[in-house]
């Protein structure tokens, strides 16, 4: 009879794209997570309340305006810098010398951050996936 | 023999990626075996299991404190719930370095799911207990002082790592059922101590309330 697998598989971490470039995200740390949790927490409420505005008319979105608005609202309410400080803290985990500053040069679009804080989010372990094993090929 | 094969901190089984950097290389120390043998319920950190033994007043000084700030709300409050648990943990792996503990993969989930074993091990903080006035954390400095006179011979230091909240109410009740010799006398002799400064201004301003003298003391 087969025995369940008993030792976790090597489950590389997700990766995210940012500039163009892809990036590993790890488990993050409580000195990753110090910065990352809180503004996570107060992040997604700001993210949806500038996804409503943007899209409170439907008219706009035949224009294409929706995504431009979206992205001024991100800024106006902070989000955007949100953002950029956990997506920062996060890679920071795997590039301890990349500062702030040389972040904030860095090509990104907003859609890669927003990309990238559900990744983070999940490496934080703020959701929490169910991983069930399965037995590796020999 | 089943061998249990533990998580390394970078997440994997052992196997280092080639661009692994520095800060997921670091080995997690061992958790102290004995503490686990002894039977101490264990929370999990890192992937590992580490044994949490009931709390003595140095780590609950830290702890029963950051639990209170924290209430319920985990994510605004991260920082009290890592000292919550980095403190908790140093009961049995006295030599952990905060600077080593900082740099350890832990998932927020792990962080929650230990708190109830750590709330049970401080031994000062009893669910269900509701209270209208706001909890404070209790004074370590003044039941150890109450100890140490009680207790003749011992000193601060040997209670504030042996001082568990069983072992305070277990003192408690014995001096409850048989008080100890010194609160006999005092009780025989009628001593009552003398109002701190702090009650002697607050009986003051419980008379005159509106913070005048002319006129009547208030009296209750």
């Amino acid at each position: 009879m087969l025995k369940a697998v008993e030792t976790q598989p090597f489950i590389a971490p997700p990766k995210v794209t940012l500039a163009g470039a892809e990036y590993e995200i790890p488990v993050l740390a409580p000195k990753q997570n110090r910065i990352v949790v809180p503004l996570i927490d107060s992040v997604f409420p700001k993210i949806e309340n500038a996804r409503r505005k943007s899209f409170a008319d439907p008219a706009d979105e035949k224009k294409g305006v929706v995504a431009y608005r979206w992205m001024v609202e991100l800024v106006l309410n902070g989000a955007y810098d949100d953002l950029c400080a956990v997506t920062h803290a996060a890679l920071t985990r795997t590039l301890p010398d990349l500062t702030r500053a040389e972040f904030d040069d860095w090509a990104v679009d907003t859609f890669e951050l927003l990309a990238a804080v559900a990744v983070i989010a999940r490496q934080a372990g703020l959701i929490r996936d169910v991983v069930t094993a399965t037995k590796p090929s020999a | 023999m089943r061998k249990s094969r533990r998580r390394r901190p970078h997440g994997g089984t052992g196997r280092r990626r080639a661009d692994a950097t520095t800060p997921l290389c670091l080995a997690l120390p061992k958790p102290n075996r004995k503490a686990i043998d002894d039977g101490h319920p264990c929370i999990t950190i890192a992937g590992q299991e580490w044994p949490i033994p009931p709390l003595a007043p140095r780590q609950n000084r830290h702890v029963v404190a950051a639990l209170m700030r924290m209430g319920g709300d985990f994510f605004a409050h991260y920082g009290d719930l890592v000292d919550a648990v980095f403190f908790a943990l140093t009961r049995a792996h006295p030599d952990l370095a905060r600077s080593e503990f900082e740099e350890w993969p832990i998932p927020v989930y792990e962080l929650t799911a230990a708190l109830p074993v750590i709330t049970k091990q401080t031994g000062w903080l009893k669910p269900g207990k509701n209270s209208t006035t706001e909890p404070k954390p209790p004074d370590f400095d003044a039941i150890i002082a109450e100890v140490c006179n009680f207790r003749l011979g011992t000193t601060e230091e040997y209670w504030e790592d042996n001082l568990t909240g069983a072992r305070f109410e277990a003192m408690a009740e014995e001096w409850r059922q048989r008080p100890p010799l010194v609160t006999l006398i005092s009780a025989f002799l009628g001593y009552k101590p003398p109002p701190t400064e702090e009650e002697a201004i607050s009986e003051l301003f419980r008379l005159f309330p509106s913070g005048k003298i002319s006129g009547s003391p208030t009296m209750h």
